[in-house]
């Protein structure tokens, strides 16, 4: 095919190192190769077959080519105890071999893989002639409504361009799984460790809570990556390059003991489970279904990992409009509702290197489908920005994984009624995007105490007179929703409502405590300081059912006391109100 | 008008005043970065036939006012600088060879650069005036330089140029 020696020339060019530091601001959508070592055992077997079936994540292209298992066995492990030098030889000598033997299986693995991948690049056919159509349609997929509208105003096609930068993105993951164990198997090995450890420590063992049932894996991962540079670009069409209109017999005979250099990007041990409560009454499942649901787990855990330690695997875009703020990113690169993203500026130095700088922080509130190819007319997902400068049209969108998780301290210095609304709350939020399709809404459960000794208590029933030591505890769980006044989101609202629990303990015996349900409505105003930390200040309510003890509704007689902590009302329906200052922490 | 509108008013047409100045001043600015060729000019692509692909850069404090201003500044390099070509794309000279060409022609330049001047006809910017992050670059600590494509129609350009006795047409030598 005449056009790809020029296609190349302009490719050569594109890859050229530049000496000044550039900030990477193009999204180029990596493909993924899996490749597995041996299963070695019937959990592993499982496993394996499932991954064969599991689709890749939206924004990586499937690259999986035919490959068989790597023959990688386990490394010896090292003999419990005081060895021998003989002993200790001969246990290093098994570990150098097995590492060699591992070594070499997947070096040979990763030679025939880069073949493959290579292979699959140019839709090499049964003849072995090669043409770039699979290139043409992964470059298309892959380009910007910005390179749409230059392809239209160019003479030459930009798009196979995007297509041979493509290559060098590919990737292969090897999944090495070292265990597998049920549940069952995991609590008798760590009571077995724990007991150990108490008998040599002479501390109280205690066993573990068995409430979970299902699987746990330990794996590896390595990561390569396909190394597509100008010279072996220049290799691969001068010695393996044959196609139908210009058949070249000798490099299609060279083919077969063609290899293709991989660069080793990073290795990563993880623990996946997946697993149930025993508890559970509905939505069980088997226990082969649990198993069969590993390959997920364990891929969702290696994206997230890599999304955010590898530069390539995260989502780059420009910011397209400011009001509101919006972005031609949408379901292509798997963009989902309440996914957090920094937005940058870029600065350039005298030296002419550049730097990006953090301006602020957004989450998705709406999904553009762009599935297909960018015309120059794409769809836009919509952001809210959530603190940060004034943002511009042109700054750099890029996504950050996050946990979703929010802590919070919060001190209430005015409270009608400290039983009510306690003095200080600690709180713990989840973002429920992670779980449903939905942005903004959040999973918040909350402990709060207050505690004083020898206040006037009244007389409460049969268990509190007079004077009394009091702790009043508290725990809920409320649903709240962010709600933002304007695009910039420096301040946002989070209204809440919920289900509680209230405490009142008079001593230190049990049977002196009481209790009440509440129903918590509470009004925080959030402002953020930074992407990761907020100060807030809440307007929080309870509404609360008179107070039981164990059998009985509390029952007031004689003289009534408040002091400030609602003891006049016990018996009855109360309502408490209070406003704090706090903080918030997100990871 | 009792007092207290009337001040009202006064305070609201000075800051009115303010605003349109501020905005003016950079533009008046950007013109006279243009004139003082405080631009580049790069190569991006071959255009389609009679075309220009090019990529202009330009110097602002507003990132908006640079993006105006790319038009005109890629109209005022291709008339009178011209552009280094790239791998796979040749560099083009100036449509104007005298480097005095614009003194000597001051009345005609001045009207073709002016405000809503003739220029317009010949440029459009491919990407919808939406910046790429690589485009939008911080320098020092208050001036962007914001990259933008456009596309010259060349060829028309050159029979406006011609016909107004700027340059020679390529026959006249015959």
């Amino acid at each position: 095919m005449k056009i790809l020696p020029s296609l190349f020339l302009v490719f050569l060019f594109t890859t050229t190192v530049h000496a000044q530091e550039k900030v990477k601001t193009k999204y180029l959508r990596p493909s993924l190769t899996r490749m597995f070592a041996k299963p070695t055992s019937s959990y592993e077997t499982v496993i394996l077959d499932k991954f064969k079936e599991l689709p890749f994540n939206n924004k990586v292209d499937n690259h999986n080519v035919d490959l068989n298992y790597v023959d990688y066995p386990a490394l010896p492990v090292r003999p419990s105890g005081e060895l021998t030098v003989d002993q200790y030889n001969y246990y290093k000598k098994q570990l150098e071999q097995v590492q060699n033997l591992r070594t070499n299986n997947l070096n040979q693995q990763l030679n025939i893989t880069s073949r493959e991948v290579m292979a699959k690049w140019w839709s090499r056919d049964a003849n072995g002639n090669f043409n770039i159509s699979l290139v043409e349609e992964r470059g298309a997929k892959t380009i910007d409504d910005n390179t749409a509208r230059v392809n239209k105003a160019s003479a030459t096609n930009r798009i196979d361009m995007t297509g041979l930068q493509l290559i060098s993105k590919s990737y292969t993951v090897f999944y090495d799984i070292t265990n597998v164990e049920t549940m069952e198997q995991y609590y008798n090995r760590r009571d077995a460790e724990q007991r150990e450890y108490a008998r040599k420590n002479n501390k109280e063992f205690k066993p573990m809570n068995r409430i979970s049932e299902g699987y746990r894996t330990n794996f590896k991962v390595t990561l390569y990556q396909l190394d597509f540079n100008d010279s072996i670009a220049n290799h691969f069409y001068e010695n393996y390059w044959s196609s139908a209109e210009d058949l070249n017999s000798t490099n299609i005979a060279q083919w077969n003991t063609a290899t293709f250099p991989m660069k080793l990007v990073m290795s990563q041990t993880f623990i996946t489970s997946s697993t149930q409560s025993k508890e559970l009454k509905y939505g069980r499942k088997t226990m082969t279904q649990l198993l069969e649901a590993m390959p997920q787990k364990m891929e969702e855990q290696v994206m997230s990992y890599l999304s955010k330690k590898i530069d390539e695997f995260k989502v780059k875009a420009a910011v397209y409009t400011t009001e509101p703020l919006t972005s031609k990113i949408g379901t292509k690169e798997g963009v989902k509702l309440d996914q957090l993203y920094y937005i940058y500026e870029i600065k350039i130095d005298r030296k002419g290197n550049q730097k990006k700088t953090r301006k602020g922080a957004a989450r998705v509130t709406e999904v553009a489908n762009n599935q297909g190819v960018a015309t120059g007319n794409s769809n836009t997902s919509t952001l809210q920005q959530r603190g940060g400068s004034k943002m511009y049209s042109g700054m750099l969108l890029e996504h950050q994984e996050d946990k979703g998780l929010e802590f919070g301290i919060q001190y209430f210095p005015l409270t009608s009624n400290r039983s009510g609304v306690n003095s200080v709350h600690l709180t713990a939020a989840y973002r429920l995007g992670n779980f449903v399709n939905t942005h903004s809404w959040l999973g918040i459960v909350g402990f709060g105490i207050s505690a004083k000794n020898d206040i006037n208590t009244g007389s409460i029933g049969y268990v509190a007179y007079g004077n009394e030591d009091v702790a009043a505890t508290s725990m809920y769980a409320l649903l709240a929703k962010e709600i933002f006044f304007n695009s910039r989101g420096t301040v946002y609202a989070r209204p809440a409502i919920g289900l509680g629990l209230n405490n009142l303990d008079f001593s230190e015996e049990d049977d002196d405590a009481i209790s009440a349900y509440s129903i918590p409505i509470e009004t925080a105003l959030i402002a953020n300081i930074t992407p990761n930390v907020a100060f807030q200040c809440n307007l929080a309510t309870r509404i609360l059912t008179a107070y039981y003890t164990d059998e009985d509704k509390v029952t007031q007689d004689g003289v009534f006391y408040d002091s400030g902590w609602g003891f006049k009302r016990v018996g009855k329906l109360n309502l408490a109100a209070g406003v704090s200052l706090g903080l918030t922490v997100r990871l | 008008m009792n007092i207290g509108l009337k001040f009202t008013l006064l305070i609201f047409a000075m800051q009115l005043l303010m605003v349109t100045n501020a905005f003016s001043q950079k533009k008046r600015k950007a013109d006279k970065d243009t004139e003082q060729w405080r631009y580049e000019i790069e190569a991006v692509a071959t255009g389609v036939q009679g075309t220009y692909l090019i990529k202009v850069w330009s110097y602002s404090k507003d990132p908006n006012v640079a993006i105006e201003q790319a038009k005109k500044n890629a109209l005022h390099g291709i008339v009178f600088r011209g552009f280094v070509g790239t791998e796979g794309v040749s560099g083009k000279k100036a449509l104007v060879a005298s480097p005095t060409a614009y003194d000597e022609h001051k009345t005609f330049f001045d009207s073709f650069f002016g405000k809503g001047g003739d220029y317009m006809k010949f440029v459009t910017i491919t990407n919808d005036g939406a910046v790429a992050p690589e485009d939008r670059l911080k320098i020092g600590r208050k001036e962007y330089k914001i990259g933008v494509i456009v596309s010259v129609n060349v060829s028309e350009l050159r029979k406006h140029l011609e016909k107004a006795g700027i340059i020679k047409g390529l026959s006249d030598g015959f």
